[in-house]
C-alpha cells in the first residue's frame, strides 16, 4: 500500500503485530495517512480550502489533491482557510481504529488449550487399537422412553456396552439384572455429557469464528479507506464493495468438533475450524444474514471516512450482539441435551436428571 | 425364560475368577478414562474461570468502543459456569461407576468367602464321616 510522501507506517497502540499481523500493517498505514493528512501546513499534499465569506462555508469547501501556486486565490488567506480533508476527526482520531482494537488481539493460541480439554472424551472417541463399534451400531440403548437419538451429535463408538455384558457373563442374580439396566443408563448418561461438553465447544469456535470475520471485515474496509487517502484517489478504486456475512448468523451456522479421518477421529484444530465455519456461513447464509461492505470513492474524502467509520463501527457492535447470541445459544443447546440425558430407572416410570449409582437400582 | 439353574430369581451363580479378569479387562480402564477426562475438564474450566476473571489478552480483545468487552466476559461467565456444571457432572460419573466396581468387588469377595465356607463345610462333613467309619 503507498505512504504518505516520506512517511513510514505508525503503529496503532492496542493491535499487535505478533497476533495481528495484517491488521497491524493496514492500520499503521492507515494511520500514517490519517497523521499527514491532518497536518496540511506541514506538506504540499491534500487539502481542503474553505471560503471565509461564504454565508454556508463548509458546503462551499473545494478538496484540493495538492496546494495550488502560491498567488491563486485559495492562498489567499483573508479568503480562504486551509483545512485537513479530515478536519472534521481531528479532535479524536483514534475513533478510526477503535473497532479494529476491540477485534483485535483475539489470539487462538491462548484459545486452544481451553477448546483442546473440552473435546476429550471417552465414549465417543475411536482410540487407536481399540475396537470399535460398527457405524451402524453406534447407539445409545433402545429403551421406549429414550429421547430422539438424532439429538446427539456425537455418539458412542466403543464396545464398551458389549464388553459389560461380558463381563458379567458368568454371574447369574438378581443384582446382575440391575446392574445391566444401570450400565446402559450410566453410559448414555456419559455419552450425552461429552456432548455438553462438544457443545460448549462448539461454540468456542463460532466465538472465534465470529470475532475472525470482524476482523477481517474492518481489515477490508481499512485498506480501502487507504487506497483512497492519496487524493484525488486513482480512478480504479472507484467503489469498495464485498459480500459479507452479518456476524450474528454465525451464531446458528453448524460446525463439529471432530473429524473423521482415515487413522480415526481427531479434534478439529480451533482456527482452521473458525475459518471453515466463516466460510460456509457466507455461501450458506440466507439473503437477510448478508451484507455488502461498501466504501465509495466520494469528492471529498471525509464523505468517505464517515462511510468507513459507519461501516467499522457497525461491525463492532454486530460483534457485542453476536456474542449476547451467542451466550444464550450455549445456554438453549445445553438445556436440549440434558433434557435428552434424563432418563427413568429399572422399574421406575418418574424421569430423573440425577447422576444413575447402582444402588438407586437395587432399591427400584 | 431362563432355565431353571439360570433363574436369577432362584440361583446365585458367579466365578469370582472370570468376574475378577474381566473387571480388570473391561471395567478399570473404562474408570481411569473417566477419572482422566474429569481432570481435563477440571482444568479447562480453571483456565476458563482465570481468563474470565483476569480478561486474560487473547481471549479478550482491546477496549474498543465499549460495546465488544463486556459481551466477550458475558460469553465466558457462561462458559465457565456450565463447564464448571459438568465437571461436577462427570466427577459423579466417576465416582458412580468406581461404587459399582467396589460393589461387584463385594460380591466377588463374598462368592470366594462362600466357596472357602463351602470347601470347609465339606472338609468338615469327610472328616466326620471318616471318624464315624474308624469306631
Amino acid at each position: 500500500m503507498d505512504l504518505p510522501p516520506g512517511c513510514d507506517p505508525i503503529p496503532v497502540d492496542g493491535i499487535d503485530p505478533e497476533t495481528n499481523p495484517r491488521m497491524a500493517k493496514a492500520a499503521g498505514e492507515l494511520n500514517a495517512w490519517i497523521e499527514y493528512l491532518l497536518r496540511p501546513e506541514t506538506h504540499d499534499g491534500p487539502r481542503v480550502y474553505r471560503p471565509l465569506r461564504s454565508p454556508h462555508p463548509s458546503e462551499k469547501d473545494t478538496e484540493v489533491a495538492s496546494r495550488t501556486v502560491p498567488d491563486a486565490p485559495h492562498e489567499d488567506p483573508r479568503e480562504y482557510e486551509t483545512l485537513s480533508v479530515l478536519e472534521d476527526f481531528a479532535s479524536d482520531p483514534g475513533r478510526f481504529f477503535r473497532p479494529a482494537q476491540a477485534v483485535s488481539g483475539i489470539n487462538t493460541l491462548t484459545i486452544e488449550p481451553v477448546y483442546l480439554k473440552l473435546v476429550d472424551g471417552y465414549l465417543t472417541w475411536i482410540r487407536e487399537g481399540a475396537p470399535v463399534m460398527p457405524e451402524g451400531e453406534a447407539n445409545d440403548t433402545d429403551k421406549p422412553q429414550q429421547r430422539p437419538a438424532a439429538l446427539m451429535k456425537y455418539r458412542d463408538v466403543t464396545v464398551t456396552r458389549i464388553n459389560w455384558v461380558g463381563m458379567r457373563k458368568s454371574w447369574v442374580a438378581r443384582e446382575d439384572v440391575w446392574a445391566h439396566a444401570y450400565e446402559g443408563d450410566l453410559l448414555d448418561y456419559q455419552m450425552r455429557t461429552e456432548n455438553c461438553l462438544y457443545a460448549v465447544a462448539e461454540h468456542v469456535i463460532r466465538y472465534r469464528a465470529i470475532l475472525h470475520r470482524a476482523g477481517e471485515d474492518i481489515l477490508a474496509l481499512t485498506e480501502a479507506l487507504t487506497r483512497l487517502c492519496p487524493r484525488p484517489a486513482p480512478t480504479v478504486e472507484s467503489t469498495f464493495n464485498l459480500m459479507s456475512v452479518v456476524v450474528t448468523g454465525i451464531v446458528a451456522v453448524a460446525t463439529s468438533v471432530i473429524t473423521g479421518g482415515s487413522t480415526g477421529v481427531t479434534a478439529a484444530v480451533l482456527f482452521a475450524s473458525a475459518v471453515e465455519m466463516v466460510g460456509e456461513a457466507v455461501k450458506t447464509t440466507e439473503r437477510t444474514t448478508t451484507k455488502e461492505l461498501v466504501l465509495e470513492n466520494t469528492y471529498h474524502l471525509r464523505d468517505a471516512a464517515k462511510q468507513y467509520l459507519n461501516g467499522v463501527e457497525q461491525i463492532e457492535r454486530e460483534v457485542a450482539d453476536a456474542l449476547v447470541d451467542l451466550t444464550d445459544s450455549l445456554r438453549r443447546r445445553l438445556d436440549q441435551i440434558r433434557e435428552a440425558r434424563q432418563y427413568s430407572r429399572y422399574n421406575e416410570s418418574q424421569l430423573t436428571d440425577k447422576v444413575p449409582f447402582y444402588d438407586d437400582y437395587r432399591r427400584a | 425364560m431362563a432355565a431353571p439353574e439360570n433363574d436369577p430369581d432362584k440361583v446365585y451363580k458367579l466365578s469370582p475368577e472370570h468376574m475378577e479378569e474381566s473387571i480388570e479387562l473391561y471395567l478399570d480402564p473404562v474408570i481411569q478414562e473417566l477419572r482422566r477426562i474429569a481432570g481435563i475438564y477440571r482444568a479447562a474450566h480453571d483456565q476458563a474461570r482465570a481468563a474470565h476473571v483476569e480478561e486474560t489478552p487473547g481471549w479478550f480483545g482491546g477496549e474498543g468502543n465499549g460495546h465488544v468487552k463486556p459481551a466477550i466476559s458475558s460469553f465466558l461467565n457462561e462458559v465457565t459456569f456450565q463447564v464448571s456444571e459438568l465437571v461436577g457432572d462427570q466427577d459423579e460419573l466417576v465416582a458412580s461407576l468406581q461404587n459399582y466396581r467396589d460393589m461387584l468387588q463385594a460380591h466377588i469377595n463374598q462368592a470366594v468367602q462362600n466357596d472357602l465356607a463351602h470347601a470347609d463345610q465339606f472338609i468338615a462333613i469327610h472328616r466326620e464321616l471318616d471318624e464315624k467309619r474308624f469306631w
